[in-house]
């Protein structure tokens, strides 16, 4: 049974991250188990035409960081007839942004028999549009379209995207193809203790200052980092804590950057580094007393799985994927509610007793590993 | 535009976003019918045919979607408003001659088909731009480009992507 994987996104990013570090994952794991059934593909949007990439040649720079990404697209040209029943389409990159429109692509394979498989990771663009690129989600709403319509499975990584998706099928009155949850893997979140002579000193610094909570991921509007800054003037500052955001200034936080750039305190009980590597991202978890994870909505939260696995507690806006995603193990407080997170902070703070018995609680918490979540999809590839 | 069932779907699902981002308190840039127009298209063959019956206004951005695959910028809006008022057939072979002449047409390959208007051509430029898709296909030449200052990146997005 041969699987097509369409890789042209991945392929073409310039830094590895969020659906592309996933995409590589499981693919890593695909090549190891079903190296001569897995076609990757690169699309040549000059010819229109699929080029086939050498599986080892992938394997060796996505998993060793060994060879030349480019050399990897062969001159092998996959056309669509050559997609036959029996064979799979597992559309598991991102692919609306790819120039294929799954619109135009899907209906030819099901028209070949082809067996459509997707992965969608959320359908934000779709239930909250107003925290995504307006490009992106024009592109989304013909990927997502084609999928309801076309596959004949869909992978999601939520059950809460499943409710959604749902939502959206009986809206648009068609029956939602059969969806199964994988959870992502997070074994990637099992680093080494990071020692502080391997740290810049800037970082170090903020770290050493005294408590503090940590925000980690792209500053974006939908992650609600206004709140964590809102959280320190009405209350963390005069709890002796301090705030650090980890993560790129991403689009449209234009009046966040300049309340970050103008506050008095900035430097001092405000911190925000951009570009850590791993080594800086696990100092700045397994220091921290406490993540505050404030999403208005998310695909998976993976700042939630990798806080927990540091052992560092986690205080979350109560939004329905963070409860899946995070069981029993983080502590809630309403959305937008800046109060609630400081009650939450304090009564830790207050009560370091019941503080240390909740962090020694996160030691029994087991994430899904990526070879966990590559088998289970790989069962509904196989199904 | 499709009138299937198929259409029907992707139109609800516009109507879904939209009313989301409405419901945010903002406008969703893309008009309905650049959406619907766009659906379901070739990657490289635009079916002018199916954009004919548009607005002018409505013309203007469902083809500079499907062609160039983004919004038309504030000067370009501004430039083609002040022509909404010419006769439609005028309007959309102004539009469509400068589409047709734009590198991101040539470098992708893109064909204008079913075009009452003009045959594009596909001479001598055309093919020059095409061979310059290469420089848009390397993951490391992108990589260098997204080094150079944001001037410059803005320059390459228009002509190449």
């Amino acid at each position: 049974m041969k699987i097509y994987i369409d890789v042209s996104v991945l392929t073409l990013a310039t830094f590895v991250t969020g659906i592309q570090r996933v995409t590589r994952e499981i693919i890593i794991r695909l090549l190891e188990t079903k190296k001569e059934d897995v076609v990757l593909l690169h699309y040549n949007a000059r010819d229109n035409v699929y080029h086939r990439i050498d599986n080892t040649m992938f394997s060796e720079y996505y998993r060793h960081g060994a060879g030349v990404k480019n050399r990897m697209i062969t001159r092998q040209r996959i056309e669509l007839s050559e997609m036959k029943a029996g064979s799979v389409f597992f559309d598991l990159d991102a692919a609306w942004m790819c120039r294929v429109k799954r619109s135009w692509l899907l209906p030819i394979l099901k028209k070949q028999g082809v067996r459509i498989v997707a992965h969608i990771y959320d359908i934000i663009s779709v239930t909250h549009p107003q925290y995504c690129l307006e490009r992106g989600v024009y592109n989304f709403m013909d990927f997502v379209g084609a999928h309801l319509q076309y596959a004949d499975d869909i992978i999601v990584n939520a059950q809460a995207t499943v409710t959604e998706l749902q939502k959206l099928a009986d809206r648009l009155q068609i029956s939602l193809p059969v969806c199964h949850v994988v959870p992502l893997g997070a074994d990637f979140s099992r680093k080494a203790e990071v020692t502080e002579e391997q740290i810049p000193a800037e970082l170090r610094l903020a770290v050493q200052l005294g408590p503090y909570v940590l925000m980690v991921g792209t500053i974006e509007p939908r992650k609600n980092h206004k709140l964590v800054l809102e959280a320190y003037e009405k209350g963390l500052k005069q709890l002796g804590y301090h705030v650090i955001f980890a993560g790129y200034m991403g689009w449209n936080m234009e009046p966040f950057e300049e309340q970050l750039k103008k506050h008095p305190d900035l430097g001092k009980g405000i911190f925000h580094f951009e570009g850590l590597d791993d080594k800086g991202i696990t100092y700045l978890y397994q220091n921290a007393k406490f993540l505050a994870f404030c999403s208005y909505t998310e695909g998976f939260g993976l700042p939630i799985i990798e806080s927990i696995l540091r052992g560092t507690p986690v205080i979350a806006a109560d939004i329905p994927v963070s409860r899946e995603v995070g069981g029993d193990y983080p502590r809630w407080f309403p959305q937008d509610d800046a109060q609630a997170l400081c009650r939450i902070v304090e009564h830790y703070t207050v009560h370091s007793r019941e503080y240390d018995a909740w962090k020694a609680r996160l030691a029994e918490y087991r994430p899904a590993t990526w070879e966990d979540c590559s088998r289970q999809m790989q069962e509904v590839l196989e199904a | 535009m499709p009138e299937s069932r198929e259409a029907e779907v992707y139109a609800g699902i516009y109507d879904v976003v939209a009313g989301n981002m409405e419901a945010a308190g903002k406008q969703f840039g893309y008009g309905k019918s650049t959406f619907l127009c766009d659906v379901m298209s070739h990657p490289q063959d635009i079916a002018v045919s199916k954009y004919l019956e548009l607005s002018n206004e409505e013309f203007m951005e469902a083809m500079y979607v499907a062609a160039l695959k983004r919004l038309p910028d504030e000067r370009t809006q501004k430039f083609w408003k002040e022509k909404y008022v010419l006769p439609k057939e005028t309007f959309q072979r102004e539009v469509l001659k400068c589409l047709a002449g734009s590198s991101v047409v040539a470098i992708n390959h893109i064909r204008l088909k079913d075009n009452p208007y003009f045959v594009q051509k596909r001479g001598l430029r055309y093919k020059a731009l095409g061979v310059l898709y290469g420089l848009t296909d390397k993951s490391n030449l992108r990589e260098f480009g997204k080094k150079l200052p944001d001037p410059v990146q803005q320059i390459i997005r228009k002509v190449f992507l």
